[in-house]
């Protein structure tokens, strides 16, 4: 492999993995204070991805479609937890996946009625579809620079509130000990929509990144949803930290396995990094405990 | 006799299951009397179904533990019966790293291979997924799911994402089992099988701990009891019943793909479990045959009916908690408290 | 003289900052009833819980009839002779009072990788299943399910799946919690006739019951035991007033 090739490829892992932290740091926010397990998730990273397709088809501006995008999905998710979700909390976790697993197909069949079948085209404005050479030698496509940077801010921004800030401090509470947090006088609840709600957006964004790249169809939030899982277990239910680590160690993982295995190990290389993990960290890398 | 559980219903309850393999067993005869064919090939997949989702209940319903990959357990069952029936047909050799095996058609061996793979493969996962709580037993056993789809999809030379035709005439011994009717029966003593076997066992003392643990783990340890190791065979023995019936639906539709175990198969299993009743052994056989039913229904109506069945799950798990199961009561109301003997 | 049942050398457990246990030590002698007291958050269910093995202690140690036992597992330690019973009951909603004894028999037989015989229908497992109810006065209730108990009668259970273990050391944990007067004497009369068969360790508020079971009392002040005596030395004596019994 040549350093040229290397370079791009681990660029391409850790690229792939801000956008599954995006995604993993909802569900692992959602999982840990409020002991949810939600299945829908990848809905709101599909609906972003479609309502930004289509803003950028209606406005022509790609800027506006990430906006309108981020913020359908905000909506949208605030809409399912008021509305769906909140039943859900206190009941044991089987009624949670068949609710979730139920919402799917809504959403999923809901999109295909709204959208049809075939799936839809991000393009991306000329500023952004280029390449660069981040490295002489070394062309890189400006967008994926983009979404790298977009994805690091983002994490970086994150963290700040997590751990420099009373909400952040909040929210890691809720998400250690939840009764304890509660008795505290956290308004849990109010904490949580919100945490849904920015969970929501994030997911939205990663799906909107993915995209151009991916393309906007029926059922693309499933997949990523199963990964941002595994994301989420190997970093330790509710750690944000963890799910940062273990999203770019599965961004990297995945990316060169799948350039340097067989198709068919390379697409089970993270199953069996999870697999291995698990064996010596049962609770994940960073596990918070509840 | 002392019948411990306290509900007089329960003791009833052991007819429910010879009655709904009876009821089964009238298909074929009745279908041929109808001169329609169709209605044994959805038995069929009734029959199928049902032994995963009442083997799936051993898990779910008595074990506490929801399980994500029974699809993928499911598949592997199917796929080892499609394989063997290629290289039947192909009369190609099978090698494994250094051995070689001729391929067969034969149910007869296939399918207790089917199901000894699934079993086999079961702990490995079960092992990894069981060692801690519960959230994470749902997410890695999805993810085990998805690794067995990728698997799947990436046997280019057994048809990859267009799955596998058989094309051998499937045998089980000297019989020749292709025919529809013929085969229908093969099934249903599987699902006979099935059914006294998760019954005895779910009132044996392997049982009683699993339900005691699921309901409780911490009164279970302070006894005596730690759990691990009978979840884990709880979970392989659902696995190896899970492969046979993947195996029989291979051998009933001559054709295993992908899709027949991908991660929302694994869903529709636990739909079906929980449609039915998961406090039962028998519950998810009417759990399999109604979401059977529903699916042919609802998709006769509209192409969109994905919608409707989404619905309808998130209605039913929102209202119906004891699935179908609980209309028994109707027939005998349950007495409170049940002072019995 | 016969060694104590019971060995604990400066047990020592941290959360994080807090100290829970600090320093504790004490012994239970055979036959004994020794009652555990303190002001609330002193650290006693942690104690316990530690005795029983759900918590690992961070130094220190454990002698059980003279065999260490601070690392072994919970469900080990029922197999060496500790029950314990819990202050808010655990129990199984959908299982019956007999049920509940014959599941803690059926564990004392040994592994239960049995897959075909019926349980329920096994005499091996009722016949003690239903002494240990008996024992406790919860014959009327056998086949009640444990959803279905007043409080009284779930501290009752708790005390049937413990007398079923057959155990040398009981740890019983505020067996009277919630109990209104009537249902509290009961249980003092029930724990009256228990107490020569067994070792008890006794975690109670009901200074009562405590006086009138006790053969010796410990006092647990901030995880720490800062006094062990007679009812009579403990009654009497400043420091514990000081501490615990407030005046």
């Amino acid at each position: 492999m040549t350093a040229a090739l290397f370079t791009e490829q681990l660029l391409n892992g850790v690229q792939f993995g801000v956008m599954l932290f995006l995604i993993a740091s909802g569900l692992t926010l959602v999982f840990g204070i409020m002991n949810f397990i939600n299945l829908a998730h990848g809905s709101l990273y599909m609906a972003g991805a479609f309502a930004a397709a289509v803003t950028q088809r209606l406005t022509g501006s790609f800027l506006a479609a990430i906006l309108v995008g981020m913020l359908v999905a905000a909506l949208v998710g605030v809409v399912l937890e008021q509305v769906v979700l909140r039943r859900f909390y206190g009941r044991n976790h089987l009624d949670q996946v068949l609710a979730t697993f139920g919402l799917i197909l809504i959403m999923n069949e809901g999109t295909r009625i709204l959208f049809g079948p075939t799936p839809l085209r991000m393009n991306l404005p000329d500023a952004l579809s280029g390449s660069i050479e981040i490295v002489p030698g070394v062309p890189y496509p400006v967008f994926r620079l983009v979404i790298l940077g977009v994805g690091l801010a983002v994490a970086g921004a994150l963290y700040v509130i997590i751990m420099k800030t009373r909400m952040g401090m909040w929210v890691r509470a809720g998400a250690s000990n939840r009764a304890i947090a509660s008795a505290m006088g956290v308004n849990v609840p109010l904490v949580f929509a919100g945490l849904f709600a920015v969970g929501a957006a994030f997911a939205g964004l990663a799906g909107i990144m993915a995209g151009p790249i991916l393309s906007v169809q029926v059922g693309m939030g499933e997949p990523i949803l199963i990964l941002a899982l595994v994301v989420t277990v190997i970093g330790g239910i509710g750690s944000i930290r963890g799910a940062f680590v273990a999203a770019l160690l599965v961004g990297i993982v995945d990316t060169f396995g799948r350039v340097l295995l067989t198709p068919a190990l390379g697409s089970m290389a993270i199953f069996m990094l999870m697999a291995a993990i698990l064996a010596f960290r049962p609770k994940g890398l960073f596990a918070v405990h509840g | 006799m002392a019948d411990l559980s306290a509900n007089p219903t329960k003791s009833h309850d052991w007819l429910a299951a010879p009655l709904l393999v009876l009821a089964l067993a009238l298909v074929p005869p009745v279908s041929i009397a109808l001169g329609d064919p169709f209605l044994v090939k959805v038995a069929t997949r009734i029959v199928v179904f049902a032994i995963v989702a009442v083997a799936l209940d051993l898990v779910v319903g008595f074990g506490g533990l929801v399980s994500l990959c029974h699809a993928g357990l499911f598949g592997i069952g199917g796929y080892v019966v499609a394989i063997l029936a290629y290289h039947d047909f192909n009369a190609e050799p099978f090698g494994l790293g250094a051995l070689t095996f001729a391929g067969t058609s034969n149910l007869a061996v296939t399918l207790p291979l089917g199901a000894l793979v699934a079993g086999a493969i079961a702990p490995v996962v079960g092992a990894i997924s069981l060692r801690t709580s519960g959230p994470y037993f749902i997410m890695i056993t999805l993810a085990f799911n998805q690794m067995f789809y990728y698997a799947a999809v990436a046997l280019q030379k057994y048809g990859g994402e267009d799955g596998l035709q058989i094309m051998s005439t499937i045998t089980l011994g000297p019989l020749d089992v292709s025919n529809r009717y013929r085969f229908f029966y093969v099934a249903l003593a599987g699902l006979a099988l099935t059914l006294l076997v998760i019954t005895r066992m779910s009132a044996s003392r392997f049982g009683i701990v699993l339900r005691a643990a699921a309901a409780n783990e911490t009164r279970i340890v302070a006894v005596g009891v730690a759990p691990w190791l009978y979840r884990l065979v709880a979970f392989t023995i659902s696995g190896i019943f899970a492969g046979m019936a993947g195996a029989l639906l291979a051998a009933s539709q001559q054709f295993i793909s992908p899709v027949d175990m991908a991660w929302d198969r694994s869903g529709d299993f636990v739909v079906m479990a929980v449609l039915g009743g998961i406090a039962t052994v028998w519950g998810p056989v009417l759990g399999a045959a109604a979401f059977i039913v529903l699916e042919l229904v609802l998709s006769s109506w509209t192409q969109h009916w994905h919608l409707a069945f989404g619905l309808m799950i998130l209605l039913v798990v929102i209202f119906l908690r004891g699935g179908l199961a609980d209309l028994r009561h109707i027939l005998k109301p349950r007495t409170a408290g049940g002072a019995h003997g | 003289m016969a060694e104590p049942i019971l060995q604990v050398t400066t047990l020592m457990k941290r959360f994080g900052g807090l100290i829970a246990t600090n320093d504790l030590s004490m012994t239970v002698e055979r036959g004994e009833t020794h009652a555990i007291i303190g002001p609330n958050g002193a650290g006693k269910t942690t104690f316990v819980s530690q005795l029983q093995g759900l918590l690992t202690p961070d130094s220190g140690s454990v002698v059980l009839d003279g065999r260490d036992i601070t690392f072994e597992p919970a469900h080990k330690r029922a197999h060496l002779g500790i029950a314990r019973s819990f202050q808010i009951a655990s129990l199984v909603p959908e299982f019956t009072v007999l049920a509940h004894a014959a599941l803690a028999v059926q564990s004392r037989a040994g592994h239960s990788f049995r897959f075909w015989k019926k349980a329920w229908q096994d005499q091996s497992l009722l016949e003690p299943a239903r002494e240990a109810v008996a024992a406790v006065g919860l014959d009327s209730r056998m086949h009640s399910l444990a959803s279905d108990l007043s409080h009284g009668e779930r501290r009752q259970l708790e005390l049937a799946i413990a007398l079923a273990q057959r155990p040398t050391l009981l740890l019983l944990d505020e067996p009277m919690a919630g109990m209104g007067r009537q249902d509290g004497a009961r249980m003092t009369q029930l724990l009256a006739s228990l107490k020569r068969q067994y070792s008890i360790i006794l975690i109670e508020h009901d200074m009562d019951a405590v006086f009138k079971l006790a053969d010796r009392i410990s006092v647990l002040v901030a995880g720490h035991i800062i006094k062990t005596g007679t009812p009579d030395e403990i009654r009497n004596d400043a420091d514990v007033r000081a501490a615990y019994l407030g005046h």
